[in-house]
Order: structure tokens, then sequence, then C-alpha cells
């Protein structure tokens, strides 16, 4: 669980506890470093249906947390080191699958942290990164605007908008819900080009040639050398880091890093001839159409994205003015046409 | 057609002596060298010669390097927990970015000033007259760095490119071999650190290339640097030196540029001979 305080060092929680109402004015709830046993802060639980808030100074240096739970013996009225008995698990132990290692624990991002981030993830957009680095810094400042983009506001989203790694990136209403903005990547700039000279572009006119190959070769009547096809409707998803490798370090998948996994959706027509009975070559394809996604930080996802994550769990609490959207999610969109592009590829059934 | 401004870019590398001559370079003992600088187990690791690949994969792309680099190979794990590292040597400044060759184009030590909301290049003075880059490419994607080492009195680029993040894709995450903790340690840590590792990996493949002692880094960048991470190299003595006895025997390595082989020569004087023939034919015509 990915969080920031309000200001400061100090982490508020807000944890429901399930407790025997004979009991209940004997059992704490804490908060304790990972690998440690000294209690941070604790509180009396309250009732099942009513939150128990508890807060606790976070310490200096990143560090990671637990809620824990036991019985005050001593009737001090805190929970001692000792009086802890219960680390609280969401997951039944033994089964957190990878990459959600962090699942049941708290990571605080303090308000010197977050500054600290921000600037260091703002700090990614050099030389060479072009409309990634673009991105990454629009997102650590809250800028409305990127370079190449063009921006559309007041786009509705939720805390558990599918795709967001963390519940955290907007200043959530009751409903959970906020307001972002949208970029889009027209057709013609340098992502939308990228796009149109990706193996994943390559890729997706294979498959949609070699799908509608009967249709195809039972369409093309002969009346003309180069038919042109009705246009095909595709949605198919595309993970560039797969697609897209880079093979050098002088060739940078920007698309990778800037965009990920995404469904991308369009339609294809193709200029073609039946060459024979089950064969056609395609001398051109046009492709148009568009993907969108989601920008946001895992935390497990590399040094780079963590610390980006943690401007993001900082965003609501901690963005202030004149960079109150830093941290902000929000979508990008990328638009391209490619217009009639020469191919020049056979496509066979057996 | 399109490949015509690469062969003519390559000819004229060839006819300038830029084209830089790396042979025998023995690809296990600088295996064994980076998995040393980065606390990797160097059984587990595999290398793979991508030459070909990326060749391929620069020719579509119109890049000179298509033809021009000379080593290029990735290292990975057997078990794929290795983020991916790729590596390559060519002679200086051919094989950039376009946006980074821009930028270190200028004078030694300055850099062209930077366009609208772009900021310099993290760049770190090595010895001699070189320099190392660092590019950070950070998305919700993945992320990687990049280190290019330039040392002009060599007539040389190493360019190291590792992937530090998968992104939302990691899968690396919660399952890492206990042996190899140390190298994913190092990977999650980043910053500085992962940075200074990379210049010495870079530096010892120099090393390997000229057969001669690798320039150690120098403490202070000669650059405004952003607070950001990978900016300022220094001294980790938890680093197994570059510099530490090593008993293993220098690789066999031949390497030199070819402004040391005559072809230049020859192709001018081949050239200065037929200019004066045709003068010499002009002549006699009138």
């Amino acid at each position: 669980m990915l969080m920031a305080s309000r200001t400061g060092v100090r982490a508020h929680l807000a944890i429901k506890v399930d407790s025997p109402e004979g009991l209940r004015d004997k059992i704490y709830v804490g908060a304790q470093k990972v690998g440690a046993t000294t209690i941070l802060g604790s509180v009396k639980v309250n009732a099942p249906n009513d939150k128990t808030k508890l807060e606790f100074d976070a310490l200096p240096g990143h560090e990671i947390y637990e809620v824990v739970a036991g019985y005050d013996q001593n009737g001090n009225a805190s929970l001692d080191n000792d009086e802890a008995q219960i680390i609280f698990k969401k997951t039944p132990a033994g089964s957190a699958t990878s990459g959600l290692q962090y699942l049941d624990k708290i990571i605080i991002v303090t308000e010197n942290q977050f500054g600290s981030s921000k600037d260091t993830v703002a700090g990614y957009n050099v030389w060479g990164t072009g409309y990634a680095g673009d991105l990454i810094e629009g997102f650590a400042r809250g800028s409305g605007t990127i370079t190449n983009a063009t921006t559309s506001n007041n786009i509705d989203i939720s805390a558990n908008e599918p795709g967001l790694s963390h519940p955290v990136g907007g200043r959530w209403n009751p409903g959970c819900k906020d307001k972002t903005y949208r970029f889009t990547f027209a057709d013609a700039t340098p992502a939308s080009n990228d796009f149109e000279g990706s193996n994943a572009f390559e890729q997706i006119v294979d498959k949609v040639a070699r799908d509608n190959l009967a249709a195809l070769v039972s369409a093309y009547d002969g009346s003309v050398e180069w038919a042109v096809s009705s246009p095909y409707t595709f949605d198919e998803s595309k993970d560039f880091s797969v697609s897209d490798p880079d093979f050098l370090p002088f060739c940078i998948s920007k698309l990778k890093n800037a965009f990920g996994k995404v469904d991308i959706k369009g339609t294809i027509r193709f200029s073609y001839k039946k060459t024979g009975p089950n064969t056609i070559t395609v001398g051109s394809v046009e492709m148009i159409g568009h993907f969108e996604d989601l920008y946001d930080f895992a935390y497990s996802g590399g040094p780079e994205a963590r610390q980006a994550s943690m401007v993001q769990a900082g965003h609501a609490t901690l963005a202030k003015a004149p960079e109150a959207n830093a941290g902000k999610v929000f979508f990008k969109r990328l638009e391209f046409n490619s217009g009639w592009k020469n191919w020049n590829r056979t496509y066979t059934s057996p | 057609m399109k490949y015509i401004p690469i062969l003519l870019t390559v000819i004229l590398n060839l006819l300038l002596g830029n084209i830089y001559a790396v042979e025998g370079l023995d690809e296990k003992l600088l295996k064994l060298e980076i998995a040393r600088l980065l606390e990797y187990p160097p059984n587990r690791l595999l290398i793979e010669d991508i030459t070909k690949q990326s060749r391929d994969q620069n020719l579509k792309s119109q890049r000179p390097i298509a033809i021009e680099a000379k080593v290029v190979f990735r290292l990975e794990s057997k078990e794929g927990d290795f983020y991916p590292m790729t590596i390559a040597v060519s002679s200086l400044g051919i094989p950039m970015l376009e946006e980074i060759e821009q930028a270190t184009k200028t004078e030694t030590g300055k850099l062209a000033t930077p366009p609208f909301g772009k900021k310099l290049l993290h760049q770190v003075k090595l010895t001699n007259d070189g320099y190392a880059y660092i590019i950070p490419l950070v998305g919700p994607g993945g992320s990687q760095t990049l280190v290019l080492a330039r040392m002009p009195s060599m007539n040389m680029d190493v360019a190291i490119s590792i992937i530090t993040g998968r992104g939302k894709m990691d899968s690396l995450k919660g399952n890492v071999p206990s042996e190899t903790e140390a190298y994913h340690h190092l990977i999650s840590e980043g910053g500085e650190r992962l940075t200074e590792r990379l210049i010495k990996c870079a530096e010892a493949i120099i090393a390997k290339v000229t057969q001669t002692s690798p320039p150690s880094v120098q403490q202070t960048p000669v650059q405004p640097i952003p607070p950001s991470a990978s900016s300022v190299v220094s001294e980790d003595n938890s680093t197994p030196s570059l510099e530490s006895s090593d008993p293993r025997p220098s690789p066999a390595v031949k390497a030199e540029p070819s402004k040391s082989t005559p072809w230049p020569w020859i192709i001018g004087a081949i050239l200065l001979v037929a200019i004066a023939g045709g003068i010499l034919l002009k002549l006699r015509c009138k």
C-alpha cells in the first residue's frame, strides 16, 4: 500500500479491525518498520464498522512499515514492543505473487521524499529522451501541456481505474472519482511516426492479412489488377517491450518506455492482387487507428519507476501550487494514419 | 537508394581512417569483468552476439551503425533474472542517437544549448579526454539507463544500455535467487552506484579493446548536473576495483584504428594518379 503523509513525516492510517467486543478495550493496533520490533505509534481499536485512526512518524530514510495488533497486557494504554502478536496480512501467507511483495506493507512517502523524488523524476527529461522524457517531466511537474501533444481536460478517472497500479495519483472524492487530462499525440507527431515504423505495426498488418486471407482471396474479382479491400477492423493488445525491444544502445525504443502495453484499435485496408489460388500479394496497406493508456507507475517497476510512484503517491496531499498537479495520473493517446504504405508481402494459406 | 547515405558515410570513414578495427575481443573475459563489476555470478550469464540483428534493425532505420559497429552483444542470464545489457563499440561519433549526437558535437567539455524544455545530458569527465554521458529513459513501460563513454583520443565510443525496470510488466521482483541478490540490489537501488558501475564497465571494455590500463573516473563532474540519480560518480570501496590484481591473463586483443593502415594513403595515391592522368589526357587532347 503506497501512501503519503499530509505534511512532514506524520503518517495517518485508517484501519478496520474485527475484534471481540468484550476484549476490545484492551486490543491495540500499531505500526512498526518491517524487520524491526519498535512500535512507532499505537491506538485502541474501534468497533469493526468504525475505522480506527492510527498515526505515527515515518522514520528517516525510505522505510517500509507493517501494521501489527496485540493485547495491552500491562494496561499502559499503548501497544508495547513485546505486546505485538499479529502482523496485518491481506493475502494468505505464501500466496503473494511475484511483483506484489509489498501488498501487505505500508510504504510512506514523506514530504521531503516527495520533493526530492519530484526533482529526480523531472530530471529524467534530458536530451535524447524525446516524447518519453516530455511525458515524465510533465507527470512530475503536473504540466498541463506536453510538446507535440494536445490536451483534453476534465476526463473522468476513478481510484479503481483498470491498469492503475496503486490507488493514488488523484484527489479522490467520496465516490473515489477525480478529473484528469488526456494528452493526444496526433498522426504525424514523432510518437505516431515511431508507431508507424514499429514492429508492432508490422505484426498487426500481418495478422489481419492472415486472419482475413480467405475473404481477401474470395473478394478479388480481377476487374483491376490491384484491388483495394474493404476496411478490416482490429483490436490487438501489444506489449512494445516484446514487439519492439532495444537492439542497441543507439536504438532506444521510446515507444516502449512511454506506452508499455496497449490495446491498439483501428482499421486496415489492403491494396492487393491474387497471385495464386490461396495467395495474395499486398502491395500497400493503410492503417488508421489509435491506442490509449493510463500514465502511472508501479512501485515495484524498477528504481526510476519507484521514484515516479512516490511522486504519484504524494499528489493528493503534498503537491502544491504552482505544481499542484505533480504526480497526477493522466491518459495518453496516440493516433495514427499511415496513409498508403508500401508493403510488398505475400500471404498464402496451406 | 535509401542506403546510399549510409554507404557514403562508410566510404568516407574508410577514406578518413575512422573505422575502428576490433578483432579478437575476448568476450568471455569481458563477461567475467562485467559480471564482477555488477556483482552477478558469471557462470549464470549468457553472452549473445547480436551484431547481425542490430545491423538489420539499423539498416531498416538507416542508421550508419548498421555497418560501422564492430562489437555489439547482449548479456543475459540463463534464468532470465538479469536485466539485459547491450554493449556496442564503434568509432567516434558515428553511431549515436540523433539528439545525443547533437548534444555532444560541440567543443570538448562544452555542450550545445539544449532545446527548450530539455536539460543537459548528465556528463562525467573521464581521464584523458574522455567523457561519459548518462541518459535515463523512463516511462510506465519500463526504464533503462544508457551510458556512453566517448574517447576522442582513441577514436572510440563505447555504449552500454541496461534495462533497469520493466515497469508494470516487471516479473522479477520477489523472485530473486539468493546468489544474485547483490546484483538485484544494485539495480533496484539505482542512482549513482549503478551509474558508477556502468561507467566502470565501459572503461573495462575500453581497456580490453585497447590493451591499455583503463582510465579512472574523476570525482568531479564538469557540468552542472540535475539532482537526479546517476549523475555524480563517487568511489565505492565495496566495488572490486579494475586495478585489483587479477590473475587472469589479458585477452588476446588486436585492436587499432585503421588510421594506422595504409589504405587511405593507397586510395589517395590512386585518386591522385587518376586526377593527374585525366589532366594529362585533357592536355594531350588540346
